[in-house]
């Protein structure tokens, strides 16, 4: 049995409607049931997979409306070990609104891998021959990918787990060891953040015992 | 059976028409469905949901995409409006197509979900499903290196 916090957390962030349900549906196929968190606005998506030999339970962590005001809630971010960050690759204002996203990424997350995707690629294949300079910026692996056709979805995913995996084995973020050293001593303390992650915890706990 | 092969509108009277043929028979055939209580202000997306329930139609319409119903019944509003043909043809075209510019993170709920499906018509016409006989769940593509500027990146705007 995998223990709850051997999970693997990845985000999707981006504009609404740039496919990062359609994305993680793809990966995980037809018929996956998520759980809706409407109250948060969020989707969760369980799957396991096999990693040097041991069964690894993943969670992606999916939108539902809330990018609408432009910011995430501290706890999407919280303990993610690795960030889709998605543009729509046939409307130039949610690539110019990466900079917002990837801000807000770092304030939380500064080092966990993030992965960089122009989706929708099938509604013009031409893009695949064009520079994006913003990958290259900030050091991101970029990734052409349809969720509608498959094109690179799988690959997409596997990198993904592969970087979750490998950040978690080795956390550079301080802020992760100082939360771990913390958990161990004084849970008793919780500021206003932590509280809502908490409530947000015990809801998913309640939902997967069914 | 049937294979839908156009659809389109009659101003006069005002009503949908579909051409299809008949798969048994291997007939061309057509089906006006008249536009009842059909006004000026009426709601596009509801008027053309009810229009796929319709008890008569609903086999022929299963094969019509919602927007491509909302965009003939907005050809037909845009004329009762009195605008020419042609203008009302290129209103609903510009009604149903995406500003590549438009911030749909500021829009209210009902925007984003119209966004959403005129974007998840392209979608499903692209879309390779687990039962297709060309489907295949891991697709690996490998792209050359890039030949020219995106032109998104605000450096080379100027």
């Amino acid at each position: 049995m995998s223990k709850p916090e051997d999970k693997l957390k990845i985000i999707c962030l981006g504009d609404s409607a740039v496919g990062k349900s359609k994305m993680v549906e793809r990966f995980l196929m037809d018929g996956y049931k998520p759980q809706q968190l409407s109250t948060y606005a969020l989707t969760l998506f369980d799957y396991e997979t096999k990693i040097n030999g041991k069964m690894v339970p993943i969670e992606f962590w999916d939108t539902a409306g809330q990018e609408r005001f432009a910011s995430m809630h501290p706890s999407y971010y919280h303990q993610a070990q690795a960030c889709i960050l998605v543009f729509d690759a046939t409307r130039k204002i949610t690539y110019k609104n990466l900079t917002n996203w990837y801000r807000e990424l770092r304030k939380y997350r500064p080092n966990i891998p993030c992965l960089l995707v122009a989706n929708k690629i099938d509604a013009d294949l031409g893009v695949t021959q064009r520079s994006f300079q913003f990958g290259k910026k900030h050091s991101l692996p970029q990734y052409f990918v349809s969720a509608a056709d498959g094109t690179n979805i799988v690959k997409l995913f596997r990198d993904t787990i592969k970087a979750a995996y490998a950040y978690k084995q080795n956390p550079t973020d301080y802020v992760d060891q100082v939360l771990a050293e913390l958990g161990n001593f004084e849970s008793g303390k919780l500021d206003e953040n932590d509280e809502a992650i908490f409530k947000l915890t015990s809801k998913e706990d309640q939902a997967e015992e069914f | 059976m049937y294979s839908v092969m156009k659809c389109g509108v009659k101003l006069q009277p005002r009503c949908l028409v579909v051409t299809y043929v008949e798969m048994a028979t291997k007939k061309l055939r057509c089906r006006q469905m008249p536009l009842r209580n059909f006004k000026e202000t009426s709601n596009i997306s509801q008027y053309a949901e009810e229009l796929k329930k319709n008890q008569r139609h609903r086999t022929l319409l299963s094969d019509i995409s919602q927007l491509q119903l909302e965009k003939m019944l907005l050809v037909v509003q845009g004329h009762m409006k009195g605008l020419s043909l042609e203008e009302s043809v290129e209103q609903a075209e510009s009604d149903l197509t995406i500003d590549p510019d438009k911030d749909l993170n500021k829009l209210e709920t009902e925007q984003v979900d119209k966004a959403k499906r005129i974007m998840d018509e392209t979608f499903n016409q692209h879309r390779i499903k687990a039962d297709d006989p060309e489907f295949e769940y891991n697709v690996e593509v490998e792209f050359q290196q890039p030949i020219e500027s995106s032109g998104w990146d605000s450096d080379d705007e100027f």
